[in-house]
């Protein structure tokens, strides 16, 4: 079923609909039909019809003139007190920050004018009476004031102006249909609409599997030798394979794992990536890889599978147009996107991609290469160890449990709405929507932080649990595949139960909402010692018995929790700050 | 002097414009691609925007495809006998004349 968009605009916005509901660009977007030229009478209404529908996504598209009537003075070429423009900045702005938790996102696309308007030329940018000027001051007070909204977002206009290779104002448009925009505009806009659509629903990819040959430097490793590779140098082509590994490190630091699949002798490949002087990527930006003489499609599912990953979580760039197509026939869920046959154009290529925006980046994200390398050591460790439960001690595994609060709600609700295997609804929320659940009567939020020996796994688990009469249902039990399987889970059991005691409650229960990819969640449950139904979709667990935390970890509760919980062995109060 | 372009070339260009024109439509409102295509009108197509849209679309395609800028929103076209926008096979008729 399509998402829902209500577009509330001073301008005729329904060509929007038909890209929005393009198939071929998911996601598919329904636009709820507004009447153009209210958009304040309907961001002040929570009554209107608009709301009603439930939009899933709002966007509020305005022109500067129609929101600032000291702009609009400014384009009359008449003075205008640039503190009152700010003024009525600020006055728009409040109204969009009031319409915050009527959808999962808010989408402000910025205030342009068109390109071919030269404005007041040489004094266009002057900060009294310059037109562009007064705009970009405008963006940017509209960019501060909307900042601390949840789920709120500007989406940048003027890139879609100057993306378009046709006049973004079409006279005959506007004259006849009060349509502002040519529809290459819009075009461009319903891409952004739904790219951002997917970030806020924690849909943006997280691997980019690199072929090495032709991809990542120039020339045949395995011939010429990694001396020869065309990368770097005083070469157009070797400077854009080092631009292209530059953007592609940068990709690291929002939260984007690299990974390699080729066709190539590991040790020569691998002794390039160590040894070449030039090379920006290094072994450590890797968080693993297939280089081996086999079939490109199952070294794309074995690598995904070991970095527990989706494979609709995956990009594939390869030179190669026959590994492209072999990879979009076999696994149609890896995005492919056409690779251009010039390298000067990679890295340009990589960063016209709109898989990866994210609509939040947390500390987790940017050290998520870190993270896999230190899960990759954990391994190792357990290789050598060998017995499962020593390993597990020898971890020195300390699990944080903290409350729900501002500071961690972007990351709790990133692992809500990306997590499926350990999953036990599935449930997908917004910000906004997981924190006003929380707040309700009965009901209670923890997320879990993990460290051990090798570093910090970062907020990887999150909790709620809702009191129905005598019992406590837990809700949500989402864990990160990193610590999947370490003992976290039990120690999550643990927490609701403890809650559940500390209220004198009769059972702790949960029921389970099978997915393709949560059974994982199915098969830790029927291990877990709650008693399941004869149907195995609800487990139940004597409130009246302490649900023990694991030998293997040491919690720190917070202190603003500790005085729910009846003291239970292995649980210890955090150190005050 | 210019050539005269062929009618295939015209309405060419005009399946260039519905192609676009029917990117803002959801599927259900889509045009078909024949000359028989009733636009506006009764069983029309079109409503008022999608009927400024085409014309929009169908002058920056003949200017694309055909070099040549056209006018298609003007009184002249509005004061046909036979509405430019009755069909797609009108519309081509239309821009034939244009270019003569």
């Amino acid at each position: 079923m399509a998402l829902r968009c209500v577009c509330l605009s001073d301008f005729n916005v329904a060509n929007l609909a038909g890209f929005l509901a393009d198939l071929a660009q998911p996601p598919a977007l329904q636009l709820i039909p507004t009447e153009y030229g209210q958009v304040l009478p309907l961001l002040l209404d929570p009554s209107a019809a608009c709301w009603r529908e439930k939009p899933d996504v709002t966007v509020i598209w305005t022109r500067a003139e129609a929101i600032a009537p000291s702009f609009a003075r400014l384009l009359r070429r008449e003075m205008s007190d640039p503190a009152a423009l700010l003024a009525e900045v600020d006055s728009f702005a409040d109204a969009v920050v009031g319409v915050a938790g009527r959808s999962a996102a808010v989408l402000v696309p910025t205030w342009t004018i068109p390109a071919n308007d030269r404005g007041l030329g040489l004094l266009d940018l002057h900060p009294e009476i310059g037109i562009r000027g007064a705009l970009r001051r405008m963006n940017a007070r509209l960019a501060e004031r909307l900042a601390p909204a949840k789920s709120t977002f500007l989406l940048e206009a003027d890139r879609w102006l100057s993306l378009t290779r046709r006049p973004g104002f079409n006279p005959k448009l506007w004259y006849m249909a009060k349509v502002a925009f040519d529809n290459e505009v819009l075009r461009l806009a319903a891409q952004d609409i739904k790219a951002a659509v997917r970030a806020v629903r924690g849909e943006a990819r997280k691997l980019v599997l690199l072929d090495l040959d032709g991809t990542l430097w120039g020339g045949i490793v395995g011939d010429i030798g990694w001396e020869s590779l065309v990368l770097g140098g005083h070469d157009p082509a070797g400077e854009a394979y080092v631009e292209f590994q530059h953007r592609l490190k940068a990709l690291t630091r929002q939260g984007v794992l690299l990974g390699i699949v080729s066709k190539n002798e590991e040790s020569v490949a691998l002794d390039a990536i160590d040894q070449h002087p030039e090379m920006v990527l290094r072994r450590g930006d890797f968080a693993g890889w297939r280089i081996n003489w086999g079939d490109k499609a199952q070294n794309i599912v074995d690598l995904t599978a070991e970095l527990n990953l989706g494979l609709q979580s995956v990009v594939f760039l390869d030179d190669n147009p026959v590994e492209r197509d072999r990879i979009r026939q076999a696994i149609p869920e890896v995005l492919v996107p056409d690779w251009p046959a010039d390298v000067l154009r990679y890295p340009l290529a990589l960063v016209e991609l709109s898989c990866f925006d994210v609509a939040t980046l947390s500390r987790e994200d940017r050290e998520r290469t870190a993270l896999y390398q230190q899960e990759q050591q954990r391994q190792v460790e357990a290789q050598r160890i060998g017995s499962f439960d020593e390993w597990l001690q020898s971890l020195n595994m300390v699990i944080s449990i903290e409350p729900l609060a501002a500071a961690n709600l972007p990351r709790a609700t990133q692992l809500l709405n990306k997590t499926n295997q350990m999953n036990l609804t599935t449930r997908r929320l917004s910000d906004a929507d997981l924190w006003s659940w929380s707040q309700q009567s009965g009901h209670r939020c923890w997320t879990l932080r993990v460290d051990d020996r090798f570093g910090s796994s970062g907020l990887c688990g999150f909790l709620s649990v809702a009191q129905e009469d005598h019992q406590l249902r837990i809700v949500d039990l989402v864990l990160s595949c990193r610590v999947f399987g370490r003992k976290v889970e039990e120690t999550m059991l643990s927490t609701a139960v403890a809650w559940a005691r500390g209220r004198n409650l009769a059972t702790v229960f949960a029921v389970y909402l099978p997915t393709p990819k949560n059974k994982p969640t199915l098969g830790f449950l029927l291990r877990s010692g709650f008693v399941s139904d004869p149907k195995a979709s609800a487990f139940q667990w004597d409130a009246s018995q302490e649900y023990p935390v694991p030998t293997q970890v040491t919690v720190n509760q917070s202190n603003q929790d500790s005085s729910d919980l009846r003291p239970s062995p292995g649980i210890a109060k955090a150190a005050p700050a | 002097m210019q050539t005269r372009p062929t009618p295939e070339a015209i309405l060419a260009a005009v399946y260039t414009a519905v192609d676009r024109v029917n990117q803002t439509l959801t599927p259900e409102r889509r045009i078909p691609k024949a000359p028989d295509t009733r636009l506006i009108g009764a069983g029309g197509h079109l409503d008022s925007l999608g009927a400024v849209n085409l014309i929009v679309e169908t002058e920056l395609a003949v200017e694309e495809q055909l070099g040549r800028a056209i006018n298609l929103g003007d009184e002249k076209a509005a004061m046909q006998k036979v509405h430019p926008l009755e069909s797609i096979a009108t519309l081509a008729h239309y821009i034939t004349s244009l270019l003569q």
